[in-house]
Formats: structure tokens, C-alpha cells, sequence
């Protein structure tokens, strides 16, 4: 045996070279031509390649080639495709064990075609870690001799074989680790749930590869599993698909809180298929895991394999992938009670906002009150003097009781009109929202404002297009109305100029104005750019130190109202994805800028043009 | 005759507090802000009798400083604070200061102008106590220490 050996340089040594490689830092597809040329010398076969297991398509595609003859289109060959269970390549894979054919014309199936004309002797071998796990890919030699290979060529070919299967699930492991590193990053900083179960569907499809995965919370309401992101052929029902807790093989997981992987759900007594991501045809694997939280389960994540194209090729879901799913399930549940914790802490910094804002409320409400209780006090007074009830006021009296009233009414009208800026301030951000022309809407706020202001001169600066957003229009009038208000109530004395311009900005050209924009919400955003709207005045302008404060409620340099103005302006902009900030040079006149997101639409017109 | 400060940012609550005292026939002064407040103070040549002021102007300290300054400029002037309804806490700081009182502006079910028009008649009449015995403190004669 000693003699073959050496005739056919299996030599042991370079053998625990190859094998030490598979442990190396090159790429894995320089090692399995390594191995695959390796095999070729090593067995005098005439040439050798290996072949990789798709698992979700369930076919074998060749990444590596030695030996001769080769050519761009046989290398494009999928091995066991529709192959029936009798080709060498099928019997591999199926049972995991090496096959050894001294002479192909004789011993394989009437269907076998090889790749190559006078093909007698093939040798395959599978790439795998053991006999149970699912069969990663193929190492095969073939010779134009009967009975090329022998026992310990198997052998040594089997050896690379393993080293090959060691560093593919090596990759693997390493692959679902980073996936796993990033997905955990990425869930810390996710802005909201929405967002975060979105990623948590992306991410999870790279790293285990599946047909669909669906990702269902439980509403905390309702009670029911509420789907809240998918792939695929669910996605227009993400937010109204839902399941009782307890219903069906997804609801079974949220009851029981634990997982469930099965091979054809459709078997499955607890199976429902309410919503299905494939056809019960298709179904090939199913596998679900709770998603658990400080409160316990919070949801299930699910995923689901197709049935696999060849027969014998499995596609369930092992251990493994259960393992790496729960690990995903795990941090998403961590998430949600990071967002969760965040919501509330949002929530409290909101009522102390609120404890500030009825702080400052009630002093400005019993202000008022105080001096409508005066004016009782002394209208009581007045009527008092005047003598019995019955007695008639003189002309003196009457004139106090008719200044008594109107500054009673004037009182009221105060409250009344405090009142009202409340209630806009509190309802900003509530918005029926309609395709607007900004625009448009800019060309009637000063038309009903302006033309009672003779002492200002009025510019407008409106180009011909439009300005098509989605917008409340009454919130969106009331907010610029505010601007101009604001502008020509403190200039109206010594007049000024007043000058309003609308136009159309790209997104960049937007965001190079260095201002704070929101990100793009989907449809719109910087894509279509913005609508920029101008407020200026030649006034005293905004003190810098000023610039942000006067947007904060209940700061006002006016003696009326209660100094929302600017503060439900930023709102109503807000609550339309836009921005505002005041931008003028203090000294030289306030300048008001307002941008909105567009709709995508009237894309058309040129970019950063207009008036 | 009695001379008042009022001390409020707020037009309307001013006049009203101020006709009504007037009715009483009190010299009555007003200041529009805690700055005007404080330099009404300084600047008057015999000192107010009774101040009234605002709590919450500038910020929520403004009263405080105008009963520091009016306690500065004269030590027995009485100085009634207006508190928004249900803010005690600093009313009681002013007390802690020497504040004579503090008045709930908006108390429900209460006259309030009536309650300070007491207010200040008891203000005024301790301010007349303390300055008699002052003075009858001044017309003890003078014996040289030991």
C-alpha cells in the first residue's frame, strides 16, 4: 500500500498542509479550488470540482474546478436539479456517504449524463461535518479509466472534503455572528418599533436563508397578534393581518411561549393557515419562535421555507437556525422594551411639559379673571351708590356701568381668545391631510391679510408653479397667517416692508441651508425637495440668543395672548415633516423660513427653480 | 396720606387693583415690571407704605425681589404678595422674608378685591404701629454707655 501511495502522491503530508489551510484567513473560494486542484494530483484523476448546496433553492452550483476541459458553460452546470435519486451527485447528498463508480457506463442509472464525453471512473464525496447534518456541497474526481480510484484515494479525498465542510460552517458561523453583532447594534439605535421590526425582517433573511419571515406583536389592546412586518407576499397586510393569541401554529407560540419547527405545517393539528406567505403547496418548512419582553411574550417571529426543488435534497430548519432565531427574538424583545422604557420617559418629560404649561396657563387665566372680578366688584359698587334697585341710574352712573361692561366684555373676549390659541397649540399636530398647493395657500393668507395694512408695502415673490403637498390647509393658513400677523402687528406704526416669497428646493439644496430637516417619510421627502416659503420684514429683527427661544410657548414680547403664537406655527410645520427657524440678521429685519416636504409628484418641472 | 405700589405686568389686574384702592383714597403708584417695580422703589423719596406685587413676572422669583428691594429702601414698608390660585410655595418663601401676607389671586368664591382692601388696611395700620413706636423708641433720652 506504501507503494501506491507514493505512485499517486497521496502523500500524507501534503494532506495536513491542505487541512491546516482550511483554518487560514484566505477567501473560501481560493481554498476550494485548492482542494479541488489538490484532489485532481492527489488521485491522478484526469479533473475534479466541488459543487455547493443551495439550500433554498435545493440545487448544487459549482464554485470550484481543477483538471481539464473546462469550460464557462460547464461550469454554469447545476448539479442535481431536477436530477432523478439515481445520479451519483443525488446519492450523496442524500445518504452523506462518499460513492466510488469504477465504470459509469456500467453501473449508474440509464439517465446519467456526465458533464464530459468518456467519462468511466467518478469519485464524489460529500462536504459535510457528519453523517446527520444536511450535506453542504460535493467534492468530486472523475478519470477516463475503469476503476480510477481506489479506497485510499477516497480517503484522502474524503480528509479535504471535511477540512472544506469545517470552513463553510466556520463562514456560516462567523456570517450569523456579524449578522447577529449588527443586528443588536442596529435595534439600539432603531428610532421606533415600526422601523426596528422592519430591520429585525431584513436582517434575519440574510442570515438564515428563507423563503418569507413575518414578524406579529401583540396589540396591547386588542390582544391579538397583530402582523407588523414581512418580506413578501404579505406586506399589504401588515397591521390588519392578525391572530388570536392561541390560534393557529403562530398563536400556539405566543400561548405557550415557546417555539415550534416543524417540516410541513400544513400537517400540523394546530395549523390554520389564516395567513400564508406561500401557497400550502410550496410550504416547506416552518419555524416560529416567541419574542419575549420583561411582561413575557410580546410577539412571535416566524420564517418559512419553500418545499425544495429535488426531492431528496431536505429544506427544514435545524436546530441551529431555531437557535440563531430565538437569539434574533431575544433582542428584538430587549428592543421593544427599550422602546417602550423610552416611550414612557418621553411620556413623563410630555407632563412635565404639561405641569409647566398649565402652570403658566392658570396665572395667565387668573389674571384674567382677577380683573373681570374688579370690574364686578366695581360695578357692584357703582350700582350700589346709585341707591335702591328700583331707583333710576343718572347719565354720570350710566357711563361708568357702560365702561364697567365693556371692559367686562373685553375680559371675556380675552379669555376667550386665550382659550382658542390653547386649543390650537394643543391640536397642532392633529392634521386632516389633503393635497394642498402651498403655493396657493401663501396667496391667500395675504390676500385676507394684507389689504387692510396700508402703511406696509407688500412683495410677493410667487412663482407659476405649484407647490403640491400634503397638507392641512386651514392648519397651514392659520400658521402662515400667524407669520405675516406677527410681522405687521409690530411694524404696522412705522410701516416697512414686508416680503413673501414661495418656491420650489431640492432636497440637497435644502439641506445645505443647514437646516435641521426631518428624514424623508416614505413617498416624500427629499426626493421631490421641498417647498421653501419666505417670511420677511425689514424690523429689528431676532436677537440671536432669541432665535430658538421664541418658538418655546409662552415666550412673547406682545402684552397679548399667551405667547403660543410661534409655538403652534412650529407645530402645524412640524406636524407636516417640515421645518422652520428664523433666520434674518437681528437688527436688520425678522426672516421667517418654512420648508415643506413635497409630494412626489409635478416631478417634472425643473429642480430649484422658481420665482 | 397712605401711599401703595402696585407691581404687576398685567394692564388690566393693575387698573383694577388700583381703582378699587383708590375708592378707599389711597395714593396708589403702579410699575409694570419687576425692573420698573424695583426702580419705583429706589427711587420714591419717603418710601411706599404698602407694596403689592406680583409673584411671577419676569420668572417665578419676581416678587421676591421686589420685597427685597421695598425692605431694602425702607425696613417697615409691608409688602403683600398675589400668588397664581395654588401656588404656595413661594408665598410662603416671602413670608419667611417678612412678607406681611399673600393673596391668592383667583380664589374661587372669595371677593378678592375685598380681602385686599383688609389686607391692606391691616398692612397699613401695622406700618403706623411700627413707626410710633419708633418713634416713641427716638424720644427716650439718650444715656451714654457705661
Amino acid at each position: 500500500m506504501g507503494e501506491d501511495l507514493t505512485r499517486s502522491n497521496l502523500s500524507f503530508k501534503t494532506l495536513s498542509k491542505y487541512a491546516r489551510r482550511a483554518v487560514g484567513t484566505g477567501s473560501v473560494r481560493d481554498l476550494l479550488s485548492d482542494y479541488a486542484r489538490a484532489a485532481v494530483a492527489a488521485t491522478g484523476a484526469l479533473r475534479g470540482f466541488v459543487a455547493l448546496a443551495e439550500f433554498d433553492a435545493g440545487g448544487l452550483v459549482i464554485v470550484a474546478t481543477a483538471g481539464a476541459d473546462w469550460t464557462e458553460e460547464h461550469r454554469r452546470n447545476r448539479l442535481a436539479d431536477r436530477d432523478g435519486a439515481g445520479t451519483i451527485t443525488a446519492r450523496v447528498a442524500s445518504t452523506c456517504r462518499p460513492v466510488c463508480v469504477g465504470d459509469v457506463t456500467q453501473a449508474v442509472a440509464p439517465d446519467y449524463r456526465p458533464f464530459f464525453p468518456g467519462v468511466r471512473s467518478v469519485l464524489a464525496v460529500p462536504i459535510a461535518l457528519d453523517a446527520e447534518e444536511r450535506v453542504r456541497g460535493i467534492l468530486n474526481v472523475e478519470s477516463d479509466h475503469a476503476d480510477a480510484f481506489t479506497r485510499e484515494h477516497e480517503a484522502y479525498v474524503s480528509v479535504l472534503a471535511y477540512s472544506a465542510a469545517l470552513r463553510l460552517a466556520a463562514e456560516d458561523l462567523r456570517a450569523r455572528e456579524a449578522a447577529l453583532v449588527q443586528m443588536g447594534r442596529e435595534l439600539a439605535v432603531a428610532p421606533d418599533i415600526s422601523h426596528l421590526t422592519r430591520r429585525v425582517v431584513e436582517i434575519a433573511g440574510d442570515i438564515l436563508r428563507f423563503e418569507d419571515c413575518s414578524l406579529f406583536l401583540i396589540d396591547r389592546t386588542s390582544r391579538r397578534l397583530v402582523l407588523k412586518a414581512t418580506r413578501g407576499s404579505l406586506r399589504d397586510q401588515v397591521s390588519s393581518a392578525s391572530y388570536e393569541v392561541g390560534e393557529g401554529l403562530t398563536g400556539w407560540v405566543a400561548e405557550h411561549g415557546k417555539s415550534v419547527r416543524l417540516g410541513s405545517p400544513d400537517e400540523d393539528p394546530r395549523h390554520k393557515g389564516l395567513y400564508r406567505e406561500i401557497t400550502p403547496v410550496e410550504a416547506g418548512a416552518f419555524l416560529a419562535v416567541p419574542i419575549k419582553s420583561m411582561d413575557g411574550v410580546v410577539g412571535v417571529l416566524r420564517v418559512l421555507r419553500r418545499n425544495s426543488t429535488s426531492p431528496w435534497f431536505p429544506n427544514d430548519f435545524t436546530e441551529a437556525d431555531e437557535e440563531v432565531l430565538a437569539t434574533i427574538a431575544s433582542q428584538v424583545g430587549a428592543a421593544i422594551d427599550n422602546a417602550r422604557l423610552l416611550d414612557r420617559v418621553v411620556q413623563s418629560e410630555r407632563m412635565a411639559a404639561w405641569g409647566e404649561m398649565s402652570a403658566m396657563t392658570s396665572h395667565q387665566i387668573g389674571n384674567r379673571v382677577f380683573a373681570l372680578k374688579g370690574a364686578l366688584n366695581e360695578l357692584e359698587y357703582v350700582v350700589d351708590v346709585a341707591g335702591p334697585p328700583d331707583a333710576p341710574l343718572d347719565a354720570l352712573k350710566r357711563r361708568d356701568v357702560a365702561e364697567l361692561l365693556g371692559e367686562m366684555r373685553d375680559g371675556v373676549a380675552r379669555l376667550e381668545e386665550m382659550l382658542g390659541e390653547f386649543r390650537d397649540f394643543v391640536r397642532a399636530g392633529a392634521l386632516a391631510l389633503a393635497p394642498v398647493d402651498a403655493a396657493e395657500v401663501v396667496r391667500e393668507v395675504v390676500a385676507d391679510t394684507f389689504p387692510r395694512r396700508d402703511t406696509m408695502r407688500l412683495e410677493v415673490n410667487l412663482g407659476d408653479e405649484s407647490l403640491p403637498v400634503q397638507a392641512d390647509a386651514v392648519k397651514l393658513k392659520r400658521a402662515f397667517a400667524e407669520l405675516v400677523e406677527n410681522a405687521v402687528t409690530m411694524r404696522e406704526a412705522e410701516g416697512g416692508t414686508f416680503t413673501v416669497t414661495a418656491r420650489r428646493l431640492t432636497g440637497e439644496a435644502a439641506q445645505q441651508r443647514g437646516m435641521a430637516l426631518p428624514a424623508p417619510v416614505s413617498g416624500r421627502g427629499p426626493a421631490a425637495g421641498y417647498a421653501h416659503v419666505v417670511f420677511e420684514d425689514d424690523g429689528p429683527g431676532v436677537a440671536e440668543e432669541n432665535k430658538e427661544r421664541i418658538f418655546q410657548p409662552f415666550v412673547t414680547s406682545r402684552s397679548r395672548g399667551m405667547g403660543l403664537g410661534l409655538a403652534i406655527v412650529r407645530g402645524i410645520i412640524e406636524a407636516h415633516h417640515g421645518a422652520i427657524a428664523e433666520t434674518g440678521t437681528p437688527g436688520k429685519g425678522a426672516r421667517f423660513e418654512v420648508f415643506l416636504p413635497l409630494t412626489a409628484e409635478n416631478r417634472g418641472s425643473p429642480p430649484g427653480v422658481g420665482a | 396720606m397712605c401711599r401703595i405700589l402696585i407691581v404687576d405686568d398685567d394692564d388690566s389686574v393693575r387698573v383694577a387693583l388700583a381703582r378699587r384702592l383708590q375708592r378707599e383714597g389711597y395714593d396708589v403708584d403702579q410699575a409694570a415690571s419687576e425692573s420698573e417695580g424695583s426702580r419705583a422703589i429706589a427711587g420714591s423719596d419717603r418710601g411706599y407704605d404698602v407694596v403689592i406685587t406680583d409673584m411671577s413676572m419676569d420668572d417665578s422669583e419676581s416678587g421676591v425681589r421686589i420685597l427685597e428691594a421695598a425692605v431694602a429702601r425702607d425696613v417697615f414698608t409691608e409688602v403683600i404678595v398675589l400668588t397664581a390660585y395654588g401656588n404656595v410655595a413661594n408665598a410662603v418663601e416671602c413670608m419667611k422674608r417678612g412678607a406681611f401676607d399673600y393673596v391668592e389671586k383667583s380664589l374661587p368664591g372669595v371677593d378678592v378685591f375685598e380681602l385686599l382692601v383688609l389686607k391692606v388696611e391691616q398692612a397699613a395700620q401695622r406700618r403706623r404701629q411700627a413707626l410710633q413706636t419708633v418713634r416713641r423708641l427716638e424720644q427716650f433720652p439718650r444715656t451714654p454707655p457705661a
